[in-house]
């Protein structure tokens, strides 16, 4: 602390200088600003000359002065919860006291949106929600998508699994596109960052890795929520004016904490604040414990000679129902004999993980700088054994306002993120996949000694050959992942006249991502490599981004402002990806590259750059009308040489009613907004052309054939067909809201009705394959959103001692694809497993899950077969849609002095998994229901051949494997099941301790559930799951899925 | 006037990063030989093999996706990785090699011609119907083919071949095709070999369609055996390596990737047990009493029984695109159905010798004598069809010649719903969806135009 003082002392003299300069044309009025409550000082009140950019914060004592041209006549005073004022100055005196009222109806409560402009809200003319920093401490989740989960109306949070660090993904509004990027763009402190989330694929791997592998994490993760301030969410593509096309999907504004001008007299202020999490898995599957390894056994009817055959109607003499039937190691399945003593390896392999969370921030501030500066870190260890993610982030934000007319500012973020992460899906090492199929007679734990996945000889103690032991595939097969970022970003705004500010803004992101996967000499994963195998991957990113806003703010005459903007926009992205791959290790546990036989490399890089221009003018009558249009040309260097730029404008106009009729005491402020809305989305990179490659072969069964093949090259042209005649993609979105603040700020209501329409959509249009292609990107396709938000807020109860605040926000999305290309109905998204995908069908909402059906009559009845189960219909079709009908969260917060509880509900109605771990369980005999296999099911449905009820029975055997399973002759719709849930998505109790020392101000105490309750009737994992992550557009999909976490969090803050 | 400035430095700002560092534009004729023989060995190698190996139970499918298959539940969306690569990978490359190669170059062009053959009736033995005149034309934005008559595919593949030859009998090539060509490193007289070995096949395949098929088969024989196909040296084959993305595919499945999925067929087994087989150690494991006994038909019983052995699967094993000992079958049959029993025989007896020192290393003289010693009065379809189906493990004729000839006798998989053992391919669900000119066929015992 002492180290500041010569620095600001050097930064007054500055300023007084300046002042000196400014003398001639103004004149410095000066006051204090006081709550009209308690007559207490108010601090960091915004002051601003009318009609004029100049402005200044109060201190910490309340006082400001401004340097006021001498034609001012009003000074405008607004704070967050008080009611703003516009003052005159008094004649002949350059005193201006004010007494700020307290405004429970929050009429001026002001905004950050696009581009770090803060905003009076009353003056948006499009719907945005705040998420505060509290609220995102009181989750108690360390990624900020993850956070906002259940508190946003609109904002579809999908997180993909209780491992630490996994993604997590959202969409406002439904997906808009059918293959590019569906999620909204971040933004920290006005600069866009990256929040995508990749995996590592080796260049000759040719399905979609997403399908397993290990969770990764999004990008967002990186920012560590104790440093966020406020998020807003601006939900449609009303940011896109002003962020270009990555706005499209609206808008994720992240503000950091700043450093304010200190409290209490002091002008130095510091927080500590360390937690403890413990997290256990939430929900798994039933399993049967009865029934142990075996292919060829229980349920089954067999004649009397043995031979296992189906009859129909009343059992034959003779016949029997096998339900013991013989061990066979040989298999997955657990068709075995009963086991006398049962081991129950699921449950015993989930541990309980571990978190801890400390971070410190400084906070100092004199009257011309500000700084905060911030250190946090975070080391967590999974419910999956050897599983971890850390993250230490160092921030410094620094503002200063060197004279009246110059101030400048930078933050700086310095992260180290990264863990060591598990496999997870379709995979031979995946830890569900193993642990699922354990038969009970077999102990994952019975290997020899400390490492009890072993055998004697160190090889895998497996209960199937084919199979990694979950542990081995835990400590023998680590992911690790480690990144290193910089997000920076720094500032200058100049006044050169009163009426304009000129601020140019540079903002860079960049990391390198570093990942190593290794694979035990003996491990079943990755399927060609049984000699062991590392996979070292570098992915680096870098993102230069710049903005010249000049701003312009004119008093029109006494009723009317006008405010415009006028901006350039530079941005520049980078990526680049390294893989190198070692195959047949010679030393075992040696783990470089040295020590692999057979290496393979593949690399590749991508830029994309896009200019801009934009204009943003916003014209206000009284406080009462707010007009605002906005039009942005961009360019894109994806385009190739076809076009090079194009336009997209915006217009939205918000009504303070109130301000007209008057405010009653029933209603005490009403608003209405109404926008429109156009963004225009660029190609992706490098797809105007047709381009020759390395080709891929395979069958979806082996790793296939690929290049260099016996020490030969190859090249073919892509099955993907370039097109240099692509338009940019829109997406128009029109929406009407209203804001309506009853009771004196006791009731609120805000809904949002919207319709958004996607057009020109620009895709990855499948095509037949002989046309010798298999996709061309084309701009086709129309989707359109349509919904309504809702948001409402109430204070049943309030006095000085208690206070009870409900907040509800609740959204409903209805998606429909409306067209695809001339002649095709039907669209494969993204590629995914042979036996299902996800679509994007005409009529249907986007991305339902497509795959095999039974066969039914015009009754919906199933068509059964001689043998007596269902036939499958020769045609695949949609079986399902992942997402929800409705979502909402249910926030109750009850406050007794210093004592605050609260419990945040989430509810989520509908949205249809496919649960391809309980199918395949199914098939194995692994499930509970499959535990009743010592009678016979009769599969209620008509025969095939005459219409007629089935009345062939059919054994236990055959009904769990083939008609709830997925073998032989299956359709995938049995899988299909409802992930609604009902869940306590948080619980918190927290309590301010005031100390009131000069040394230590108060304590922040506070316990913190999350995720304790979950009702559901999926009958997998927790149905917040996601096979593929935040990375892939595919949802839904469930296919031995790391489970969900539920955890408690014990946490004390400091405040100095 | 200052827009305007902003306005050009934006544009200039964006410009020349539209090409992607990552590919090249354009590819030279070797490697894009080498890129079209990997897509054949993909479609000879792999699924499509396995599949029609279970449907002429040389092998059980016992678990997941191959025990359904085996019940011959086989839909649209299975097959689609398979239809990608013949016509993306393969037909399209072959299509665009013959161009790139231009008439400086017609062994090139006449390679490409052959495995265009191949490919192509490779996809019209199993699809029926095919597009071929109408296809690969998506870079002229016609998006959709219309598909050909059988008939009028099996001529194109004639036509195919005849061309091939005289292009490959030219010479004097600008670019000569060396280590480039897997199959025959640049070998102009073995390509025309192979051109006549697969004319013999497509005339036999119309076996039930046309009742001169013999005398054309006989006659592309000759010429076959004119171009040096008189011992395995002509034999072409989808090479494999070591290198785990080299993997023979059937060892890739088999051994590592989708072990316990398919095992050898009882029906198989109990036949080569039944003439006590030598080949029996090559073809399959031992199962743990020490016998040769695959899965029986619809047991889906992968306990303590065979599967492919290592002669088939290693790594580097060889997977027969087309081979001398085929040819021999094949001029066994052509001479049989020609009335010419003798020479039916002679052809019948060196198939199986030649087969047996292929894999043996020798002609076991006892086997020799009892199953290989047939004369003009004891031959008969049963026994040259029957042979050739032991020797054909692993390519895809033992399937075809079952639809033609129904030897041997084969009974359904018990738990199929279907009415007896499927006889095409579905339509792949590509074609379904994005081919508004598709001919859609998805019940699979609906045979295809040779098999009626």
């Amino acid at each position: 602390m002492k180290n500041f003082k010569p620095l600001l002392k050097a930064m007054m003299l500055i300023g007084a200088f300046s002042a000196v300069n400014a003398w001639a044309q103004t004149r410095l009025i000066v006051g204090t600003v006081k709550s009209a409550k308690d007559q207490s000082s108010l601090a960091n009140v915004s002051v601003t000359v009318k009609g004029t950019n100049i402005s200044t914060f109060t201190d910490n004592e309340g006082r400001y002065a401004i340097n006021a041209p001498q034609s001012a006549k009003q000074i405008v005073f607004l704070l967050n919860n008080y009611k703003g004022i516009t003052s005159d100055i008094p004649s002949g005196s350059d005193a201006l006291d004010v007494i700020m009222e307290e405004d429970p109806v929050g009429m001026s409560t002001i905004t950050i949106t696009a581009l770090g402009i803060s905003r009076q809200q009353r003056a948006l003319g499009y719907a945005t929600q705040n998420v505060s920093g509290k609220e995102i401490a009181g989750s108690g989740e360390q990624n900020v998508v993850q956070a906002i989960s259940s508190k946003v109306a609109g904002a579809f949070v999908q997180g993909s699994g209780g491992t630490p660090g996994a993604s997590a993904k959202i969409i406002l509004r439904g997906n808009a596109t059918f293959n590019g990027n569906n999620q909204p763009l971040m933004v920290v402190d006005g600069v866009p960052i990256d929040n995508s989330t990749s995996q590592t694929t080796a260049g000759d791997y040719p399905f979609n890795m997403n399908l397993q592998g290990v969770n990764q994490s999004n990008r967002g993760v990186d920012i560590n929520p104790d440093d966020v301030e406020s998020i807003n969410v601006l939900k449609g593509p009303a940011a896109a004016a002003l962020y270009g096309v990555r706005g499209a999907n609206g808008a994720i504004i992240i503000t950091t904490k700043r450093g304010k001008a200190g409290r209490g007299g002091k002008n130095f202020s510091a927080t500590f604040s360390s937690s403890v999490e413990w997290s256990k898995v939430n929900k798994l599957p039933e399993i049967q414990m009865t029934y142990g390894q075996g292919a060829t056994g229980g349920g089954r009817s067999i004649d009397s000679a043995g031979v296992r055959k189906t009859y129909a109607g009343v059992v034959p003499p003779g016949w029997t129902i096998v339900d013991a039937g013989t061990s066979n190691p040989g298999t997955p399945a657990s068709w075995g004999p009963k086991v006398a003593n049962p081991v129950d390896n699921m449950k015993d392999f989930f541990q309980t993980g571990v978190a801890y969370n400390n971070n410190f921030s400084i906070n100092a501030g004199g009257e011309r700088t500000t700084v905060r500066a911030s250190i946090g870190n975070l080391r967590q260890s999974g419910i999956v054994p050897n599983t971890e993610f850390k993250r230490t982030s160092v921030r410094v934000n620094t503002d200063t306002r060197l004279t009246n007319k110059i101030s400048f500012g930078s933050s700086i973020n310095f992260i180290n993120s990264g863990g060591t992460r598990a496999q997870n899906g379709s995979n031979l090492s995946g830890v569900m996949l193993s642990i699922l199929r354990s038969p009970v007679d077999f102990n994952l734990r019975g290997g020899q000694g400390e490492d009890f996945w072993k055998n004697p000889d160190g090889s895998n103690y497996t209960y199937l050959p084919f199979y990694d032991n979950p542990y081995w595939s835990a400590y023998e097969n680590p992911f690790t992942d480690d990144v290193n970022r910089i997000l920076g970003n720094t500032y200058i705004t100049y006044r050169p006249l009163d009426w304009i500010d000129v601020t140019y803004r540079v903002g860079i992101d960049q990391y390198t991502d570093t990942r190593k996967q290794v694979f035990a000499v003996g491990s079943n994963q990755p399927d060609n490599a049984p000699g062991g195998e590392i996979n070292e991957n570098i992915q680096r990113y870098k993102e230069f981004y710049s903005d010249l806003l000049i701003t312009a703010r004119r008093e029109l005459n006494e009723d009317l402002n006008l405010n415009v903007i006028l901006g350039n926009n530079l941005n520049n992205r980078f990526s680049s990806d390294q893989f190198l791959r070692g195959r047949d290790l010679a030393i075992p546990n040696f783990y470089n590259l040295s020590n692999a036989s057979n290496l393979y490399a593949s690399s590749g890089t991508g830029r994309v750059k896009t200019a801009a221009m934009y204009l943003n003018a916003e014209l206000a009558y009284k406080s009462m009308l707010y007009l605002n249009v906005t039009g942005r040309n961009e360019w894109a260097s994806t385009f190739g040489t076809a076009k090079s730029s194009f336009f997209y404008p915006s217009a939205n106009a918000s009504f303070v009613f109130t301000e007209a009729i008057g405010s009653n005491n029933i209603l005490s402020y009403g608003k209405m907004r109404i926008a429109y809305a156009q963004a225009g989305i660029n190609p992706p990179a490098y797809a105007t052309r047709t381009y020759y490659t390395q080709p891929t072969f395979t069958d979806g069964f082996t790793s296939g054939l690929n290049f260099p093949y016996l020490g030969m090259n190859g090249f073919g042209q892509s099955n993907g067909l370039g097109n240099s005649a692509l338009e940019p993609e829109r997406n128009t979105g029109m929406e009407i809201g209203f804001d309506l603040r009853f009771l004196k700020g006791r009731a609120t209501l805000d809904v949002t009705l919207y319709n958004q329409k996607s057009t020109n959509i620009i895709l990855g249009m499948p095509l037949a394959p002989s046309t010798g292609y298999s996709s061309v990107v084309q701009n086709a396709g129309e989707m359109q959103n349509k919904g309504i938000e809702l948001v409402i807020g109430a204070t049943p109860v309030k006095t000085d001692k208690f206070s009870w605040d409900i907040n509800l926000n609740w959204a409903s999305n209805r998606n429909e694809v409306l067209k695809l290309a001339p002649g095709v109905d039907e669209i494969s998204t993204e590629a995914a497993f042979a036996s299902n995908g996800s679509y994007a069908i005409v009529g249907e909402p986007y991305g339902v899950i497509y795959g095999t059906k039974w066969r039914r009559n015009e009754a919906g009845q199933l068509l059964i077969g001689a043998n007596g189960l269902p036939l499958v219909d020769p045609k695949r079709g949609r079986i399902g849609s992942p997402y929800p009908k409705w979502y909402g969260g249910l926030r109750n917060t009850l406050s007794y002095k210093g004592v605050n509880l609260t419990f945040l509900w989430d509810v989520r109605e509908g949205g249809e998994i496919w649960n391809g771990t309980w199918g395949r369980m199914m098939q194995l005999g692994r499930t509970k229901e499959s535990e009743a296999r010592d009678r016979e099911y009769l599969i209620e449905g008509v025969r095939a051949s005459d219409g007629q009820p089935n009345t062939r029975k059919i054994s236990a055997y055959d009904y769990f494997r083939t008609f709830k399973g997925d073998a032989g002759s299956y359709a995938s719709e049995n899988a299909i099941q409802d992930g609604s849930w009902v869940r306590l998505r948080e619980l918190g109790i927290s309590y301010n301790v005031k100390v009131g020392s000069k040394f230590l101000q108060s304590i922040d105490l506070g316990i913190t559930g999350k995720n304790v309750l979950l009702f559901t009737d999926y009958t997998g994992v927790d149905p917040e799951t996601s096979l593929t992550g935040a990375g892939s557009n595919i949802g839904g999909f469930d296919y031995f899925n790391n489970p969900g976490m539920k955890s408690w969090i014990a946490n004390v803050k400091f405040n100095f | 006037m200052g827009v305007l400035l902003f306005s050009a430095g934006c544009k200039k700002y964006v410009e020349g990063e539209d090409i992607s560092p990552n590919a090249p534009a354009s590819a030279t004729p070797p490697l894009i030989l080498s890129a079209s023989e990997l897509s054949v060995f993909a479609t000879y190698g792999g699924n499509l093999g396995r599949i029609t190996s279970m449907w002429a139970q040389q092998n059980a499918g016992c678990q997941f996706q191959s025990e359904a298959n085996d019940q011959y539940v086989v839909d649209e969306g299975d097959i689609s990785n398979e239809w990608d690569v013949i016509y993306t990978r393969g037909l399209k490359n072959l299509r665009i090699l013959k161009n790139q190669a231009g008439a400086a170059n017609p062994t090139y062009q006449g390679i490409s011609n052959v495995l265009t053959a191949l490919m192509l009736g490779t996809a019209t033995d199993l699809w029926g119907d095919v597009p071929y005149s109408d296809a690969l034309k998506g870079e002229d934005l016609q998006l959709s083919a219309a598909y050909d008559k059988q008939e009028d595919v099996l001529k194109t593949v004639q036509n195919l071949l005849t061309e091939a030859v005289s292009l490959l009998s030219k010479g004097d090539d600008v670019i000569v095709p060396g280590a480039d060509d897997f199959i025959y490193g640049g070998d102009n007289e073995k390509w025309i070999g192979f051109a006549y070995m697969l004319k013999a096949r497509y005339h036999m395949r119309t076996s039930k369609r046309n009742s001169t098929w013999h005398t054309d088969a006989l006659k592309a024989i000759d010429s076959a055996r004119a171009y040096g196909v008189t011992s395995e040296a002509a034999d072409a084959n989808c090479v494999f390596g070591t290198n785990s993305n080299e993997y023979n595919q059937w060892y890739a499945f088999v051994k590592v990737s989708r072990r316990n999925y398919i095992k050898a067929s009882k029906t198989f087994t109990d036949l080569m047990n039944t003439i006590n087989d030598p080949r029996r150690s090559a073809y399959f494991t031992k199962n743990d009493s020490g016998r040769y006994e695959g899965s029986a038909l619809g047991s889906s019983n992968l306990k303590n029984v065979s599967e492919i052995g290592s002669y088939f699967a290693s790594p580097s094993s060889v997977t027969p695109l087309a081979t001398y000992v085929e040819s021999m079958f094949i001029e066994a049959e052509a001479a049989l159905a020609a009335g010419d029993k003798g020479r039916a025989a002679g052809a019948h007896n060196e198939a199986i010798k030649a087969h047996l020192t292929q894999v043996t290393g020798s002609a076991d003289p006892a086997y020799v004598a009892a199953q290989a010693s047939e004369t003009a009065a004891s031959i008969t379809l049963e026994k040259i069809m029957t042979h050739k189906y032991v020797a054909g493990y692993t390519m895809m004729e033992p399937y075809n010649d079952w639809r033609r000839t129904g030897i041997p006798a084969l009974v359904k998989n018990p738990n199929s719903n279907l009415s007896g053992i499927a006889r095409r391919l579905p339509t792949s669900i590509d074609e379904r969806l994005y081919n508004t000119k598709a001919t859609v066929v998805q019940n699979l015992m609906e045979p295809v135009w040779w098999d009626q």
